[in-house]
């Protein structure tokens, strides 16, 4: 029974740790970001590891998605006649809810986790210690570019998440359905609006900026060699899902009020 | 992809990107920020229920502008609209919300009207059809509909068993004996009805002469005296013959159906025996209060729901008057049948004390001198009315027959027709001694309640010996009245 | 000159370094021996300040490295080149990058500059032609070379070397033992290595330092250390399983956090 107790508060405890010590690694984080000079040539490799290099995994996804969620919503929605709206039901999910969802998921097992492996075997090989012998911060060379990649490529993915799931609606409701096309962008047009997209582009910044930063610490603060890596990209990838999952939902409480 | 550097390929993606976002948002926000053009005007709603900003403006179905913001101002919503530059609205257009489909896809649909000058940038549309609150209706509307079920199991319950259906054959058989009864009489009494009908043309006819007659102007009372007499002497005899041959006549045929008109009065008796001690169908139907609770009920909801109609009215009246100088009651019965608010047709009896008025003069020839012995015959009689009412506003013209004589009669209605003043003026003929000017009565009625009112006035003004004041009381029912009253007879008994 | 005054450090409940006390003269070569866990590594990241001590004092030059603030401490570090134990390539970046990190991040050169300084500098350790290869390419003893190329290319004053014959075959360790002599007499450098080979400590140390249980427990030439009397220092240099130093069973080199 004690046992139990102590457990429970063994694990709040390790949870508290870890939350503090990514706060700490946040304002460093922020603190390096803003002090010159700046990591422009990182940062542009990060954005094309992270960004683009995702791309095709978020297209598939978010074009299957807005398949599947159309396929859906137009069999139950026929029911009591309303099919005319799934193009609106489709845009409003993919733009405020699905779109940056996915994308995150996919860029934390991803990008997530090449970036705690990366930095997790960097530290085990001593490399993150060389950087600091080279005269080089290592958050600065390191995890800045990460984060800021992170945090400016989710909302771009999300985008063309938005678009391609819609689409993908489209092909289904249009191709498959025999629905009127002018009738599905009417009513994915009409019902949406502005801040439906970059609410949800918001959510997604907070997300990239999250994977980033959880997955940077994961790897940052590995030990215990080619094991600990391997623990810290598990880690990295179920900590920075956790925390898409968790936090989209107040993020969504508090955006769209 | 290989040839490029990391920082084109990001650029070229970011490119990409915003070009997307830039799409969606234009597609969404539909221009926003170039859209500004078009002019303002504003429309305020009690009620928008649950219409946004950015909702479509329709003209005809078709999109003419959005609503641009959405502002409370004492408890009222004022909308500001933007219209295309290139669709006009009058000064008589008109703004009503409008839902396609149950799902309630809302928009503002706008007339545009027709009334020049056109409305200017920044002026209000004030012509506005609020919406109709779809649940007062159906709550209304299904408490109609309950008191209609109500109703419907009473009359299932009043005609559903064996002995109300026994009891309804029984009425119709006894409704069947009455009009043979009827029709028998008729058939009967036909030549002798004839006879009265000839009769009364006569006496009409003679009427008509003694008032031709008196057309010309009379120089002195003694003269007409005279005069009158001299035709009395002649016309009189006659006269007096046929109103008593015609009375002895109607006397006889009442004498000879004495029987056929005792069984008739017998049914009615006993149909109203019937119905009063609520046997048979009518009985029931009298008697249940349910049913007449839910006949009120549904009436009283379907008159709310549907609103106030141009109904056919009908009103009964029962007037007395006391007549001062006479000393006597005069009571007298109406019906008034209004199919529209300002046309109506008054049918009535009225029970005259001084009915017709006759003089017999006798002249006895003594050793003294010759002595004129004037005797009055006073007779009460039914009279008739009869009048078409015209009524313009506050006032009402009548014309027709006016206690069995041809009159014309005006009102004055006041006091949200609480009270009346009116003017009659009939019996153009000078065959009665002390009225030989036409009968002009004055006076007032006065709504002491709904149904009750009080009369008082001034009667036969322009006959010196007959002018006096009157005082009366009335009431008046409308045929909704009835409703109530039977239904609270029978609640009562 | 370093100068290490009583530097206590202890991971957790661990105590690791006892109360250090060393000194190195310019231009010297010392080399630090002791034992695998010994603290010998986390007594070299005390010398270049990548590690904070929980007391005591290390001087670079008469100054106080452990109370500089951050920026101050990059200055210093400037002066600093350091060969690690796996060389600490970074994967991500070629050959001559690597080398030339140091110049492009705090000299701001331009590539071309950079890659020319690069290739002398790897030539400088026996390496041609490897510029545009990738550390993933290069085998274990072009691996150390490389990074002593990194190492040197900023022309540092101290050079540190972390087990720089761990993990080589007997020749190779040989070379490296050269080069290191070599770096020493062509760039006159201080240089700190710290090793349990004794082989090679004998061979490039001026003075050596014997560090156990958390402390230095003797320093002399390689003769006086070969001939000392001290048991612990005696039963390490020959070697023998049998004697004062207790072995504790297996340990791991690990990686410390540095905060």
């Amino acid at each position: 029974m004690f046992k139990i107790i102590a457990l429970i508060g063994k694990v709040i405890l390790n949870f508290s740790e870890e939350m503090g010590r990514i706060l700490l690694l946040f304002s460093v984080t922020l603190k390096q970001m803003i002090i010159p000079p700046y990591e422009v040539r990182n940062t542009f490799k990060q954005m094309l590891e992270i960004g683009i290099r995702s791309l095709p995994v978020v297209l598939i996804t978010a074009i299957f998605t807005g398949m599947v969620f159309s396929l859906q919503t137009f069999t139950g929605f026929k029911r009591f006649g309303a099919e005319t709206l799934v193009g609106t039901v489709v845009a409003l999910s993919m733009t405020r809810e699905l779109g940056p969802v996915l994308t995150a998921l996919i860029v934390a097992g991803r990008a997530g986790a090449a970036m705690a492996a990366e930095l997790g075997t960097m530290r085990v090989t001593e490399q993150i210690d060389a950087l600091e012998t080279l005269a080089t911060n290592p958050v600065k060379y390191l995890i800045v570019p990460r984060f800021v990649a992170g945090t400016l490529m989710l909302p771009a993915l999300a985008t063309i998440a938005d678009i391609t799931g819609i689409a993908g609606g489209y092909l289904v409701t249009v191709g498959l359905f025999e629905s009127s096309s002018i009738v599905y962008w009417k009513r994915t047009w009409d019902y949406l609006e502005t801040s439906d997209i970059f609410n949800g582009l918001i959510k997604a910044a907070f997300f990239g900026a999250s994977i980033s930063l959880i997955s940077c610490y994961k790897g940052f603060y590995t030990r215990g060699g080619a094991e600990g890596v391997g623990k810290g990209t598990t880690g990295a990838v179920v900590l920075s899902s956790m925390t898409i999952l968790i936090s989209d939902y107040f993020l969504s409480a508090w955006l769209f009020r | 992809m290989k040839g490029l550097s990391t920082e084109l390929k990001v650029g070229l993606f970011a490119v990409f990107v915003i070009l997307i976002l830039g799409f969606m948002t234009f597609k969404v926000g539909g221009l926003d920020w170039f859209k500004k053009e078009g002019y303002t005007v504003y429309v305020n709603f009690k009620n928008i229920a649950g219409l946004d900003e950015k909702t479509k403006v329709k003209i005809a179905g078709v999109d003419a502008g959005v609503i641009e913001k959405i502002e409370l101002k004492d408890g009222i919503a004022r909308l500001k609209l933007r219209i295309r530059k290139d669709v006009t609205l009058y000064s008589d257009a008109s703004a009503s919300i409008k839902a396609t489909g149950l799902l309630g896809d809302k928009y503002l649909e706008i007339k545009i009207g027709s009334m020049e000058p056109a409305l200017k940038n920044g002026e209000s549309v004030k012509e506005v059809i609020e919406l109709v609150d779809i649940d007062d209706m159906v709550r209304k509307l299904s408490r109609v509909s309950e008191n209609i079920s109500t109703l419907a199991v009473s009359l299932n319950e009043a005609f559903g068993t064996e002995e109300s259906k026994k009891a309804l054959k029984e009425s119709v058989l006894n409704l069947g004996e009455i009009t043979a009864n009827l029709s028998h009489t008729i058939i009967v009494n036909d030549r002798k009805m004839r006879n009265v009908l000839d009769n009364i043309n006569k006496l009409t006819a003679s009427l008509n002469e003694v008032v031709t007659n008196n057309r010309e102007p009379l120089k002195t009372t003694l003269l007409n005296m005279e005069d009158f007499s001299g035709r009395l002497k002649t016309d009189g005899p006659e006269l007096v013959a046929n109103l008593s041959k015609a009375t002895k006549e109607l006397k006889e045929v009442i004498e000879e159906n004495k029987n056929s008109l005792k069984s008739t009065i017998d049914s009615f008796n006993n149909v109203a025996k019937k119905i009063d001690s609520g046997e048979g169908t009518l009985g029931k139907l009298v008697k249940d209060d349910k049913l007449y609770e839910s006949i009120n009920k549904a009436a009283e909801g379907l008159d709310r729901t549907i609103g106030a109609i141009d109904r056919f009215k009908t009103f009964i009246t029962f007037q007395s008057d006391y007549l001062m100088r006479q000393g006597d009651g005069k009571g007298a019965f109406y019906v008034t049948l209004q199919p529209k608010p300002d046309k109506y047709y008054i049918l009535g009896v009225v029970g005259d004390p001084l009915g017709r008025v006759t003089t017999k003069e006798t002249i006895t020839s003594t050793p003294t001198g010759t002595t004129k012995v004037k005797k009055k015959e006073i007779e009460k009689e039914i009279e008739f009315t009869a009048q078409f009412a015209k009524r313009f506003d506050n006032t009402g013209l009548r014309i027709g027959v006016t206690e069995s004589t041809f009159g014309a009669g005006a009102d004055y209605f006041f006091n949200n027709d609480k009270a009346k003043a009116s003017v009659d003026i009939w019996d153009f003929s000078n065959d009665e001694e002390d009225s030989k000017n036409p009968h002009v009565k004055v006076g007032v009625d006065y709504f002491v309640f709904k149904n009750l009112f009080v009369s008082a006035g001034a009667d036969n003004i322009l006959n010196k010996k007959k002018a006096g004041g009157y005082v009366g009381a009335g009431i008046r029912f409308e045929d909704e009245d009835f409703k109530y009253l039977f239904g609270n007879i029978s609640r009562l008994r | 000159m370093i100068e290490i005054i009583d530097l206590h450090k202890s991971f957790g409940n661990h105590h690791v370094l006892k109360g250090v006390n060393l000194k190195i003269e310019k231009g010297e070569s010392m080399v630090v021996i002791g034992g695998s866990g010994s603290g010998k590594s986390v007594l070299l990241k005390h010398i270049i300040g990548i590690l904070k001590p929980d007391k005591g004092n290390v001087l670079i030059d008469g100054i106080d490295i452990t109370k500089l603030n951050e920026r101050e401490l990059y200055e210093i570090r400037k002066k600093f080149g350091m060969l690690f134990q796996m060389a600490a390539l970074f994967d991500s970046l070629t050959v001559w990058e690597n080398v030339g990190f140091a110049l492009t991040r705090q000299k701001k050169m331009r590539d071309e500059d950079v890659k020319k300084i690069a290739s002398e500098k790897l030539r400088l350790v026996g390496l041609v032609n490897v510029e545009d290869l990738m550390p993933s390419e290069l085998s274990g003893g072009m691996k150390k070379r490389v990074g002593l190329a990194r190492a040197i290319a900023h022309e540092p004053e101290i050079l540190l070397y972390d087990e720089p014959t761990t993990g080589l075959d007997p020749i190779m360790a040989d070379a490296i033992n050269d080069l290191i002599i070599e770096m020493k007499n062509k760039l006159s450098v201080t240089s700190i290595a710290i090793t349990h080979d004794m082989h090679s400590a004998y061979k490039i140390a001026d003075r050596i330092a014997m560090l156990y249980d958390g402390k230095i427990i003797g320093t002399g030439t390689p003769d006086e250390i070969k001939n000392t009397e001290d048991p612990v220092i005696k039963q390490f240099i020959t070697g023998s399983a049998y004697g004062p130093i207790k072995i504790e069973g297996v340990h791991n080199e690990r990686s410390f956090n540095r905060a």
